[in-house]
């Protein structure tokens, strides 16, 4: 039960960082401002230290890491699969220009398919068991739902 | 236990003076004053007469001059005891252990009339017994023998409280008090809540501020444990209806506020730099799940209450249905009149226009990637002869 443990504990730590005391060295407010200008919503105050931004602070796993990076690839190169993949599915464009295709797209980056995307909890990281509505896994999915904390779900009975 | 002692005596060795006593106090069930003191009369009367009659049977000469000798005594004594009554202190009670006794409650009549409460003010010092009865209750407390004056003040006591309270009281205040005088008799203090402090901690500020250290971290030691919870008395009284309605969830609220924004200054950089400022300055960590909640609104975490599904897409509300539709227009000057291609596009700007979701930016830079592309793949298609070659 690791995998537990590491959710109750890293959700616990993330919301001791989010609630962060008032009074701040004047290294962290200009690091503040350094960070974020332009943005008046993000008022998050750094607590103890620099770096708490890291995308390693906010999930709870390396491989989580690495698949939030696979998804920005998917999202960054979406646009060109999707127009590709249209000349390739279909019966209308010559097929010279379809085998063009195939190699323009296998050409691209194998991480920016989506079928090679490999979902996990978002909570706990785990690649199997999960309830894809919620993009959770199947275990904290029902930890939320016996505290009723899933809006419309309710311990089958009948 | 001297009062038990000499009550105990009373009831069980002699039953006839202490049941007379008793019949007199009592004077019958539910009965009045006036009847009871004449019955009392009666039962002294038969009393002193039975005494006389017993001291009568004896020796005739012996009798008559004891007879007389205990009348004067009787006399005297009576005097005694009327000084003694009129004196302050009526009560020389001398008991040798010191308990506690429960006070003899007078209960006092509420009387409306002023008349009544001038007839009633020299009430205390009225109850006065009979001289009969006293002679009788000295009697009894002779024969009982051993402290024969407190016996006899005890008797007396109980006579006058029993006058004060009337005849209606009956046996039972009296069994009571008699009960519980010796015996000791757990008294449950009221704890005064309100007096009691309700915060463990009193000073709520310099502890907020010794709790933050340069660290920054709030100090495990200085939190509190248990949630101190306000007490419901010193909150402050909240009129749910006193205020205008908020409009929270009729989405009333946030349109007011966007059309009632006035035009600022020409400084807007310096603006948000200080509404910034201002927001650092007064940043507190959220309250409760609430402020949370509203926090992460702002930031852009939840989603805004009433749910618009077309929160992001305000611009869209601008843009016509035609220019999501017909898309054809796009397809002018550069894809070929005949041929798959056209068949092709045309299937695209079909597909295109069926979908709601996409902006018309997307729309348009789609058809544009294709024009890209066939403009790459041209002289392959014109060897193809997808694309006709113009003329």
């Amino acid at each position: 039960m690791r995998v537990l443990r590491g959710w109750w504990r890293n959700s616990r730590s993330r919301r001791r960082a989010n609630m962060a005391a008032t009074t701040t060295t004047l290294l962290t407010r200009s690091f503040i401002n350094f960070l974020s200008i332009s943005s008046p919503l993000s008022l998050q105050v750094p607590l103890r230290s620099f770096h708490t931004s890291l995308t390693a602070c906010k999930y709870p796993n390396w491989k989580m890491i690495k698949e939030v990076k696979h998804r920005k690839i998917v999202k960054e190169f979406a646009f060109e699969r999707m127009n590709i993949n249209a000349l390739r599915k279909n019966k209308i464009i010559p097929p010279a220009i379809q085998e063009i295709a195939d190699k323009e797209i296998h050409a691209l980056p194998r991480k920016s398919s989506i079928s090679q995307l490999h979902k996990r909890c978002m909570l706990t990281s785990r690649p199997r068991g999960l309830v894809t509505r919620w993009r959770l896994s199947r275990i904290v999915w029902r930890h939320e739902a016996d505290y009723n904390k899933l809006s419309g779900v309710q311990r089958a009975m009948w | 236990m001297t009062a038990l002692e000499v009550e105990k005596p009373l009831l069980e060795e002699r039953p006839q003076p202490s049941q007379m006593v008793q019949e007199v106090c009592a004077g019958g069930e539910g009965g009045k004053l006036k009847e009871g003191k004449l019955t009392s009369q009666k039962a002294v009367e038969r009393v002193i007469e039975e005494d006389q009659v017993a001291v009568k049977q004896s020796l005739p000469e012996e009798k008559l001059e004891t007879a007389k000798d205990k009348r004067a005594s009787a006399q005297k004594k009576l005097n005694d005891l009327l000084k003694s009554l009129a004196s302050a202190d009526p009560m020389p009670m001398e008991p040798p252990l010191k308990l506690s006794k429960p006070k003899a409650r007078q209960k006092k009549p509420i009387n409306l009339d002023i008349q009544d409460q001038d007839s009633e003010l020299p009430q205390p010092d009225e109850p006065v017994i009979e001289p009969e009865l006293l002679s009788a209750t000295r009697e009894v407390a002779e024969s009982l023998g051993g402290d024969v004056a407190a016996t006899e003040s005890e008797l007396l006591s109980t006579l006058r409280s029993h006058t004060v309270n009337g005849s209606n009281d009956g046996k039972s205040s009296i069994d009571w008090s008699d009960l519980f005088v010796g015996m000791k008799v757990e008294r449950t203090q009221s704890k005064p809540a309100e007096a009691l402090p309700r915060r463990r901690r009193h000073h709520q500020d310099p502890s907020a501020q010794r709790t933050i250290f340069g660290d920054g971290v709030p100090n495990k030691k200085s939190l509190p444990r248990t949630i101190t919870r306000p007490d419901p008395r010193t909150l402050a009284r909240v009129d749910i209806f006193g205020a205008e309605c908020l409009g929270i969830f009729t989405g009333e609220s946030s349109k007011v506020s966007k059309s009632a924004v006035p035009a600022s200054s020409s400084l807007v950089v310096w603006e948000a730099a200080r509404k910034r400022e201002l927001q650092q300055c007064v940043y507190h960590p959220p309250d409760n799940s609430f402020t949370e909640m509203i926090q992460w609104t702002k930031q852009g975490k939840l989603w805004v209450f009433p749910i618009d599904n077309e929160v992001g897409l305000e611009e869209e509300k601008s843009v016509g249905f035609h220019e999501h539709v017909f898309l054809g227009h796009h397809l002018d000057g550069w894809c070929p009149q005949r041929g798959p291609i056209r068949h092709f596009m045309e299937l695209v700007c079909t597909g295109l226009s069926k979908n709601p979701y996409m902006t018309v930016e997307r729309k348009r830079a789609h058809l544009e990637w294709y024009k890209n592309y066939f403009k790459e793949k041209e002289e392959l298609l014109k060897e193809l002869g997808a694309i006709e070659a113009t003329p």
